[in-house]
């Protein structure tokens, strides 16, 4: 009985193992060099980057793609970990902007600026055909990690043009106090145009706001809205000559103390309660029409235009804090990079699709044109289309004039939620034992040591800096 | 309870009702996602009853309010076409039926040596057992993910399923549990009449656990049905994706589609409930006490 | 050395899980242990710092933070859980009409896969247009007009006070699978038992209490240990609905922290030095239900 039972378990094993293990190969070898491809790309998004794999395959008959969705969330992270350190990462990988130098310091990204020379392509011309942020984006310790594939111009200042037309012409507002065709250009302006858009609920307790004008912090997270106004404020987040982080910076104070003067003026629970729905487009209380104003990303636009068609919106610069920088903004966005330790013989290949996707007439009007992003290249035929779409002129202008990109270091993810984590308590209205609230300066000076502690441990670990 | 009073049944009812009512909700809302078009789902106050047309409007007009909506199927058709749902079931049931095999054979012989048997090494290998569930997954995934990469099984289905050949240590306590239930006489009996302990296993204790069973297997096929991280991680074949990874390909930074995303999800929930009612029958006969004598 | 046919025969039966737990199981849980000594980012190779990582975590008040948080969320969701999950099934065990479709209802929300179910919580409790809210507004404005106090629905997502209660309605709605759980076991209750306590003139809670309870024990003390490993394991629904840990650190949990020093700030190593010491944590839970319960589960076959 006992064989009998072993015997069962060996026998089911076996056939599991042999119906189930498929050698991990990469398909028919027709010859084509396999280029294997993960990328995030899915809802509408999908069909056009399986287009653009097919043109790819077209004009390029001596490589086969395989694209592979991954998701864009932290899970995803793992499995290119795993991956890397399993000696089974895909050729090309898309890369969070802000991630390269992160995953460069640990080795898991290769540098390029070898197999570009390889391909022919010179480095310092290459880098002279990017917006300066989507360029310095991607280089860590001299080295170039990868090339920006989407470049996110953060972000245009919408209005909903035609709601305080609506508030002008029923009398909501005096007459003269506001213009409904022009965007606010000062800051000072911008706070009066929002006192007039919100309009918090009567009824007693209930923590609502009928109508609203702007949530500084409401769009992407708390970080990236210090980083959009810490910047406009004209403050700067990292040092990276002297690798200091400098989130104490007086103007990113100042800009967090502006922001949290909206929390306290309207209630923080009664306006963050609105910005809590930012997650879904079709939620978006800008696209439902409960907020007049919003710091608007590119794909906002697509969204208003697909749930709100007939909203007449109008779009600028955002405007200008005093003594801050005019027409601020900020990268965003995606790069594609080869991982660590792939296959040295399919690094030319994968850094060819890469410079096609990224900086090719071909590329960048394809893959992108679909999608409604915008490249990073600046000799691309796209930008004079893209002037044709209405408002998305204006977002052409602002990656044009854009200045910043997120800090490029080895604790970016630490220092991101460290800087979450000041704004938070900020806008909370947290207070000490003793009763006094805390105040910017001091959460961003703690947001700054911390996360100089951490740096300063990583660049100094032993082995570092020993990639590539 | 054969001798209930009408008033205690409808008492009974009124209650089941109201809490059903209120564990419905998620799913409600899931499936109204699912059959509204786009300008409906970002409206301010989304409708929140299907009626056609003419209707609808009725509806609206009789209430004052923005009460009802004009189902639409688009969410399904288009989801399906946007992810290739039939290849990723198939992935899927393939996992699911081997797990479940897998996984109520390897348990409950694991649990016969836990529950039936008494053996030296016992019951200090059963809180071994126990402890293996305790360390998060976290921080053992990659030496995990890096033991299937020198097997060279990254990429199959075998990180999926053979560990639920392997004995999956809350099923193990599971049966073990039921089986602790199961008369020691009936046991001995068997013995003293010379059956084997795989046949004792076969035709004493695993026939008198069939609820057990039921709610292992069932547990089993939901875990696989609905697992993330495991496909996601070992599978790098977009051709060898599940349900699940495809139900996340309707997320992305830009732009989602969450009414197919709440399409393919309420299909994807349709078999479970299926299964489910299939699978609850036996709960409600016991068999220790009214079965097999 | 010789082993007896009952050793054999015990570690035949368990060979599927003692090949598991060599092959899969003991070398991942002795890296983990190795690494927790070390400086470890995932990639390169670990360098040992020895009780660095330990040191650290007792001065790391995000830490310190997320155990309080989840000493707090395990004591408080494993009894409501398993409370409900009881009541539901002796509800859903009366002989009904309809029993089936019920039982069918309650286990809905444990079905919907995480992907769409995040949507769903973010849904519901969304302060301002969820469901929850929209139900509790009409009430609390009876109530005030009553009263004359100034009650407000609370912002279950962006109040920290509300997080932890909101978690707990999320894991009530998951109770499903305790229900099963329940029903399976409740099917075994001899009906005899309950028909001689009727003839005893006991009452429905004595019957529950004296018969019902204790013929159910053992799968009750089996959803009591897994409940406690899971609530000090929480995960999805923090990290899906408070991916950055909430307001004032409210949801983050001892996994969540985990995860994110492991996976976002790649510091593998003091990621595994807080695995170790929830490892010890729920060791110490169990071993103290275990130990509470020993006198309660009752077992047919065998008396332990």
């Amino acid at each position: 009985m006992i064989r009998v039972l072993a015997a069962l378990l060996c026998v089911v094993s076996i056939v599991v193992l042999l119906v189930l293990v498929r050698p991990p190969g990469d398909g028919p070898d027709d010859g084509r060099t396999p280029l294997r491809i993960w990328h995030p790309w899915g809802g509408p998004l999908l069909e056009p980057w399986v287009d653009a794999a097919a043109l790819y395959e077209r004009t390029h008959p001596d490589t086969r793609t395989r694209l592979l969705f991954t998701p864009n969330d932290l899970a995803n992270s793992q499995k290119f970990f795993t991956a890397v350190i399993g000696h089974c990462a895909p050729e090309v990988v898309f890369v969070d902007g802000p991630l390269v130098s992160e995953w460069a310091e640990r080795g898991l990204l290769t540098p390029l600026e070898g197999l570009l020379r390889e391909a022919g392509v010179d480095p310092e011309r290459l880098a002279g055909e990017f917006f300066a942020p989507c360029w310095k984006q991607c280089v860590y310790r001299g080295h170039i990690y990868a090339l920006t594939y989407c470049a996110d111009p953060n972000f245009g200042f919408a209005w909903n043009r035609g709601m305080l037309r609506r508030l002008v012409a029923d009398g909501e507002v005096p007459p003269g106090t506001i213009d409904p065709e022009r965007p606010p250009e000062t800051l000072a302006d911008l706070d009066r145009l929002n006192a007039v858009c919100t309009k918090l609920a009567a009824d007693g307790g209930d923590q609502r706001a009928a109508r609203l004008g702007l949530v500084p912090w409401g769009i992407y997270g708390n970080a990236n809205s210090l980083f959009t106004w810490g910047w406009a404020f004209g403050g700067e987040f990292y040092d990276d000559v002297h690798q200091r982080v400098t989130a104490d910076d007086p103007k990113v104070v100042a800009a967090l103390e502006w922001m949290s003067g909206y929390a306290h003026t309207y209630g923080f629970a009664r306006i963050s309660t609105v910005a809590e729905s930012y997650g879904m487009a079709e939620h978006n209380p800008f696209v439902i029409g409960r907020q007049a104003l919003q710091v608007l990303h590119v794909s906002g636009l697509a969204n208003v235009q697909r749930y709100a068609p007939s909203m007449d919106i109008g779009l600028a610069f955002l405007p200008q804090p005093p003594g801050g920088e005019r027409h601020s903004a900020w990268l965003g966005g995606w790069t594609m990079a080869i991982p660590g330790g792939t296959d040295p013989a399919r690094r030319a290949a994968a850094l060819r699709f890469i410079l096609w996707a990224c900086a090719s007439q071909e590329g960048t009007s394809m893959a992108v044109r679909t999608t409604r992003l915008f490249p990073g290249w600046k000799p691309s035929a796209y930008w004079a289309e893209a002037a044709k779409f209405p408002h998305l002129g204006v977002y052409v202008q602002i990656l044009a004039e854009c200045r910043h990109q997120r800090p490029v270091m080895p604790v970016q993810s630490f220092y991101v939620r460290e800087l979450h984590r000041a704004v938070d308590r900020v806008l909370r209205g947290e207070r000490h034992d003793d009763g006094t609230p805390v105040s910017a300066a001091e959460v961003l000076a703690e947001a700054s040591a911390r996360t100089q502690e951490q740096l300063d441990h990583v660049l100094r670990r032993p082995g570092a800096g020993s990639f590539p | 309870m054969s001798r209930t009073s009408p008033l205690a049944r409808f008492g009974a009812h009124l209650l089941l009702a109201v809490l059903a009512l209120t564990f419905v909700m998620p799913f409600a809302w899931q499936v109204t996602m699912s059959l509204q078009s786009d300008r409906e789902r970002a409206r301010i106050d989304p409708g929140v009853l299907p009626a056609p047309q003419g209707a609808a409007e009725a509806i609206d007009r009789v209430t004052g309010r923005h009460l009802a909506y004009q189902p639409t199927l688009d969410n399904y058709t288009h989801g399906i076409k946007r992810v290739p749902v039939p290849l990723f079931l198939r992935n899927t049931v393939l996992v699911c039926v081997c797990t479940v095999v897998g996984a109520v054979l390897s348990s409950s012989l694991v649990a016969y040596g836990f529950a039936i048997l008494r053996w030296r090494w016992r019951d200090p290998l059963f809180h071994i057992m126990l402890a293996t569930m305790m360390l998060p997954a976290q921080v053992t995934m990659v030496p995990v993910f890096r033991i299937w990469r020198d097997l060279g099984l990254v990429n199959t289905y075998a990180p999926l399923i053979v560990p639920a050949f392997l004995g999956v240590p809350f099923f193990i306590f599971l049966f073990r549990q039921f089986f602790l239930g199961v008369p020691r006489e009936l046991v001995e009996a068997a013995r003293m009449d010379g059956a084997g302990e795989l046949r004792i296993w076969a035709t004493i204790v695993m026939p008198l656990s069939l609820p057990a069973v039921a709610t292992v297997a069932l547990f089993a096929f939901l875990g696989a049905w609905n697992d993330f991280l495991g496909p996601l991680i070992y599978l790098a074949d977009q051709d060898k994706y599940t349900l699940s990874l495809g139900l996340a390909m309707f997320r992305t930074q830009y732009h989602s589609e969450y009414g197919q995303l709440m399409a393919v999800a309420t299909l994807m929930v349709l078999p479970v409930v299926g299964l489910f009612l299939l699978a609850q029958k036996t709960f409600i006969q016991g068999v220790k006490t009214t079965g097999l004598r | 050395m010789k082993v007896s046919r009952e050793n054999r025969l015990g570690l035949l039966f368990t060979s599927p899980f003692l090949l598991g737990f060599v092959v899969f199981s003991a070398y991942p849980l002795l890296a983990s242990l190795w690494y927790s000594f070390c400086a470890y980012d995932l990639i390169t190779p670990p360098v040992f710092v020895g009780l660095d990582n330990y040191r650290e975590l007792a001065h790391d008040p995000h830490f310190l933070q997320a155990a309080w948080n989840t000493v707090v969320f395990a004591a408080l969701v494993v009894p409501l859980t398993m409370g409900l999950a009881l009541l539901l099934a002796l509800l859903l065990h009366l002989k009904l009409r309809g029993q089936a479709l019920y039982r069918a209802l309650f286990f809905l929300p444990s079905i919907v896969p995480v992907v769409a179910s995040g949507v769903l919580w973010l849904w519901l409790f969304n302060a301002d247009y969820g469901f929850i809210n929209i139900c509790l507004r009409p009430l609390l404005s009876a109530l005030n007009h009553l009263t004359g106090a100034h009650l407000a629905p609370p912002g279950w997502i962006n109040d920290p006070h509300w997080v932890l209660p909101a978690l707990l309605i999320m894991s009530a709605w998951g109770v499903g699978g305790n229900v099963i759980l329940y029903l399976a076991a409740l099917g075994d209750v001899p009906r005899h038992l309950c028909e001689a306590a009727e003839v005893d003139g006991a009452g429905a809670w004595a019957k529950v209490r004296h018969v019902t309870l204790p013929m159910i024990s053992p799968v009750l003390f089996f959803t009591l240990i897994m409940g406690l490993i899971g609530a000090f394991q929480v995960f999805a629904h923090p990290m899906v609905i408070w991916p950055n840990g909430g307001p004032a650190d409210s949801a983050t949990f001892f996994a969540t922290y985990i995860f994110i020093n492991a996976f976002v700030f790649l510091r593998m190593g003091y990621a595994s030095a807080q695995a170790w010491v929830l490892f010890l944590v729920i060791i110490a839970a169990t071993w103290l239900a275990f130990r509470a319960t020993r006198r309660f589960v009752y077992h047919d076959g065998e008396g332990g």
